[in-house]
């Protein structure tokens, strides 16, 4: 036999071979290779390795405070997550949640920024920082010698903290500058309980638990109030009865929705209180007690009730005068009963003439004390014992064009204040506004001229005081979780370079140092104050501060994430609680409103077919930086409201001509913005609602035009007016199709 | 003799929807947990990946009677999944013992027959490289690889979750065939406790007592899919979000209040 290499038998070993090598793991482990090899190009990202281990915290993204658990892997702060049962907030919101990207979020500048906002490329540029400090230092020092001390400022955004001391301690150094703070909806609602008692430095503290009626203006008490959602009435909670505007989740889950006019919030709670009081549902000891001038025995305050008959008010509000009275006897029959207002905080604060209207609610009502569910408790200022000096002051009380130096603490990405207002105050092209930002973006990096790089959440240990309207007293530490990056600094240094840079002799405890010392003081008054709790976030167990005989124990357990909480402590009787204020002039006020004009009140001078009501949606202040992965809820499935996009029911909508998600423009009398129409049907008709932020397209994308880049509180006139969540508006369709 | 002993886990989620707030925290937990990407800005709205994806419903009332509900849908792990069967590389697989539908991303070969296949649009496809801003590849979970571009991928019930409990019980000594307790990035998010994951076969477990509920409905019931996502609610015009066309043909859909 012969080996004949033939053309056919060369062809049959081929075929023959294909065909083996198929029933061989040849081929099918080379698909598997690739796929695997396709899973690791080099553009692919890759996961941090290393030792799994956790760290607790305190959220520090809002006033709140929740307790975060932080997992590493190696020394990558990766991902947060809840703490059960914490006392602030057993829970994260998802700007909680994504805590950890923040420290990488597309607007963190690395190293000293500046633009130039008036020349032809107003672009962010990395600068010297050295000479930058130099020139801010002689700024500084200029205003020092020439005795302009208070051409100085610093905003704080977040008062009551340790770094709140350092930056007064600073001011009061360079000869008395001025400290400025800008109340959300939270504080502005707590200093308005303030200016009705004549006891000083106290907080309210309303507990919606210990309360059998709960009437509430606006807030997202069943949405997770405060970081604590209410108990539904079915399920031994309080009969929720809800003022809102809109078909809100908290109206549909309230046991009673009052559907008030936008703006009405004052004349309904003083037609509760003229019900309380002409009805006797209020007994007369307690009206006579609640001494509004001197030996009146309240004829003040029923002389300013007088105007707002429930038949009266009805005109103005939409409710019936038997919802008013209704609602009234309801309150009065349910005690313990407690009245919140707020509502969307995200919108700015309510008018003082409001929040005055609404906590007298709860003074008629007896709600504020031990009894009843409105406790008062020590604010920060008197807990920490502060300095009185510089005083705290907002910023419309500061004149426009007299700063020749501004800083604005950044801390935190979001904040309820006008980057209008904020440049406003700049003395022409020559005041320069100064950000102590992570960001160049956010409530101080949008205005800001320099940015000098600070510590991004979680990199830095610093204070969470109790939040506003908080039932307890509380106090915890934001602790590093994250490595530094390298390229920032702790405010506080930056502060002692300033300083130094200014010709002052930095104190031996500044900078750093001096913010742990702070730190640890506070932990020591609490121990040496001796009463509250300390809760371990590690084990779940709390500790009593009677049993800690030692700072350092208060000190140690505050770096491991614990948080601190006391019950609200003082009681007020009726004769310190004054319901026209400690000086007599809410009548006068609430006289304005008795003419009918309620949306006047708000919206004076201006025409426009809608009514524009600003809100907070998820994040919680205008302006606000998010974390990229938030654009799931912004973007990707639009289950949040961005501040681009209208909220309007569809009849309105379509009476002006437009479609879902067709382009328009919102003109408002202070600026005007580009948005996207979405149907949203729970709104009243002529009424559209835009959140304060964020912007969906900002979560890393420049935006397109002036028309796009307007904050919304400006839009709704921030800058000259204190209470902006309402104001006239005119919609278009916009025909670019760039909105 | 036995050749297969009986399963005794089947991994089900049950979501109130009278809880649910349409927060999103869920869907933030879902995505830092599982390395879920970060579309590049240009892409299209509809083409990001949310393997929790809530819905927003309303009643289809003008104000005031409006109202709104939020129904956070995962993949719904159901018994006979239709994307099991369409799938042409068996990159879709049920696990037998824990009843979940895994998605398998090095066999995918990214057809998106399962996309098409899925009533719940509950499956997504990578358009794109995963991409994240410079630096947050820091963040990303080492429990979960990250999917590359042209597959399709969904909700696992964190599967990585799953491996660290098994690993959790092999360290203690447990057996291997003994059920192992985890929770979901969802359900350990949930600030208002409105999803209850467990085992469905645990007997007097939360999951089975929920699924009994006269208020648990199921999503498009009447398909045959059989999920082992169970939805609450005491309205009825929410119940009612789970009727197919086919209930509606047949008239099961004309309640009194009219969904």
């Amino acid at each position: 036999m012969t080996l004949d290499l033939t053309r056919r038998s060369l062809l049959k070993f081929m075929g023959g071979a294909a065909v083996g090598s198929m029933l061989s793991p040849l081929p099918w482990k080379l698909l598997d290779d690739a796929a695997i090899w396709t899973q690791n190009w080099s553009w692919i990202a890759r996961p941090p390795r290393g030792p799994v281990s956790h760290k607790y915290t305190t959220c520090q993204l809002c006033p709140i405070g929740c307790g975060m658990r932080a997992r590493l892997i190696g020394a990558s702060f990766v991902s947060a997550w809840p703490v059960a049962g914490h006392p602030a907030a057993g829970m994260l919101c998802p700007l909680g949640l994504a805590a950890a990207q923040m420290r990488y979020h597309p607007s963190r500048v690395r190293g000293v920024a500046r633009r130039d906002r008036t020349g032809a490329d107003p672009a962010w540029r990395i600068v010297d920082a050295d000479a930058t400090i130099g020139e801010l230092g002689q700024r500084l020092a200029a205003c020092r010698s020439r005795g302009a001390a208070d051409s100085v400022a610093i905003v704080d955004l977040r008062p009551g903290r340790s770094m709140s001391r350092l930056y007064r301690e600073f001011l009061a150094r360079q000869g008395g500058g001025l400290y400025v703070t800008a109340p959300d909806g939270w504080q502005a609602s707590a200093a308005a309980f303030a200016g009705l008692a004549t006891v000083a430095a106290l907080a309210p503290a309303p507990d919606p638990a210990r309360a059998r009626t709960v009437l509430n203006f606006g807030a997202p008490l069943t949405a997770g109030w405060r970081g604590h959602a209410i108990t539904p009435h079915a399920a031994g909670g309080p009969l929720l009865i809800q003022v809102d505007p809109a078909a809100s989740i908290t109206a549909a889950r309230a046991d009673r929705w009052l559907p008030a006019r936008p703006g009405s919030e004052a004349p309904v709670a003083l037609a509760l209180a003229h019900v309380l009081v002409f009805e006797a549902l209020a007994s007369d000891a307690r009206v006579n007690a609640l001494a509004d001038l001197p030996h009146q025995n309240g004829s003040t305050l029923r002389m300013a009730l007088a105007d707002f008959a429930p038949e009266r008010v009805a005109e103005v509000s939409g409710l019936t005068p038997a919802q008013l009275r209704d609602t009234a006897r309801e309150l009065a029959a349910g005690r313990p009963a407690l009245v919140l207002g707020v509502g969307d905080a995200g919108g700015g604060p309510l008018g003082a003439e409001e929040e005055a209207a609404i906590w007298n609610l709860n003074l008629l009502l007896g709600a504020v004390g031990p009894d009843g569910a409105l406790g008062v408790r020590p604010a920060d200022t008197a807990l920490f014992d502060e300095p009185a000096a510089p005083a705290a002051r907002s910023l419309s009380d500061i004149p426009d064009g007299s700063l020749d130096v501004l800083l604005v603490d950044g801390s935190f990405p979001g904040a309820p204040v006008s980057a209008e207002q904020l440049r406003r105050k700049l003395r022409g092209a020559g005041g320069l506004l100064v950000a102590l930002s992570p960001y160049a973006g956010g409530a101080a990096g949008t205005p800001a001229d320099v940015v000098l790089p600070t510590f991004a959440p979680g990199e830095w240990v610093d204070d969470v005081p109790a939040p506003a309207l908080s039932a307890r007293a509380s106090y915890a530490w934001a602790t590093a979780v994250a490595v530094p990056a390298p390229f920032a600094l702790h405010p506080a240094e930056w502060l002692a370079r300033l300083e130094a840079a200014s010709g002052l002799v930095v104190p031996v405890e500044g900078g750093k140092a001096g913010h742990e010392a702070e730190l640890k003081r506070r932990a020591g008054v609490l121990q040496a104050r001796g009463s509250g709790q300390v809760f371990d976030p590690a084990d779940g167990n709390t500790t009593d501060v009677a049993a800690m005989s030692d700072p350092d124990m208060l000190a140690g357990a505050l770096a491991r994430g614990a948080h601190w909480s006391d019950k609200a402590t003082l009681t007020l009787a009726d004769r310190d609680l004054r319901p026209l204020g400690t000086d007599g002039a809410m009548a006068a006020h609430w006289r304005s409103l008795a003419g009918g004009r309620v949306e006047a009140a708000h919206t004076a001078g201006s025409a426009g077919s809608l009514v524009l009501m600003a809100g907070g949606g998820l994040a919680p202040t205008a302006g606000a930086i998010t974390a990229p992965v938030l654009n799931k809820l912004y973007r990707e499935s639009g289950l949040q409201p961005g501040s681009r996009q209208l909220a309007i029911s569809a009849t309105t909508a379509l009476a002006h001509g437009l479609k879902e998600g067709a382009p328009a423009l919102l003109t408002t009398p202070h600026g005007r913005r580009r948005v996207r129409v979405r149907f949203d049907n729970s709104l009243p008709p002529d009424v559209a609602r835009l959140a304060a932020g964020p912007d969906p397209s900002d979560m890393g994308d420049p935006a397109a035009s002036p028309d796009d880049r307007t904050d919304i509180p400006d839009l709704c006139g921030a800058a000259d007016r204190p209470v902006w969540r309402l104001v006239r508006a005119d919609l278009q369709e916009a025909h670019d199709g760039n909105a | 003799m036995e050749t297969h002993s009986k399963a005794t886990v089947a991994y089900a989620m049950v979501i109130d929807l009278d809880k649910c707030v349409g927060c999103g925290t869920c869907n933030v937990a879902c995505a830092i947990e599982n390395n879920v990407s970060v579309p590049p800005s240009e892409a299209l709205e509809n083409r990001g990946l949310t393997w929790m994806r809530t819905q927003r419903v309303d009643n289809g009332k003008a104000w005031p009677d409006h109202r709104t509900v939020t129904v956070p849908i995962p993949c719904q792990h159901c018994e006979h999944a239709p994307c099991i069967h369409v799938c042409p590389v068996t990159a879709v697989q049920l696990d037998e013992s824990t009843g979940i539908i895994g998605q398998i991303p090095t066999r995918c070969m990214g057809c998106r027959y399962c996309m098409a296949a899925c009533p719940y649009h509950a499956r997504y496809f990578n358009w794109f490289d995963p991409t994240w801003p410079e630096g947050l590849q820091d963040t990303l979970n080492p429990d979960v690889a990250p999917r590359m571009r042209g597959v399709a991928e969904k909700c696992n019930f964190c599967h990585g979750r799953l491996d660290r409990a098994r690993e959790l019980a092999a360290a203690e000594g447990r057996p291997a065939d003994e059920p192992v307790h985890y929770t979901p990035a969802c359900a350990e998010a949930c600030p208002h406790g409105a999803i209850t994951f467990g085992n469905r076969l645990e007997e007097g477990g939360p999951i089975a007592a929920l699924e009994k509920k006269p208020e648990a409905f199921l999503l498009l019931e009447a398909l045959g899919t059989a999920p082992k996502v169970t939805y609450l609610s005491r309205e009825p015009w929410i119940r009612r979000i789970g009727l197919s066309r086919l209930d509606r043909v047949r008239g099961h859909g004309d309640g009194p209040e009219g969904a």
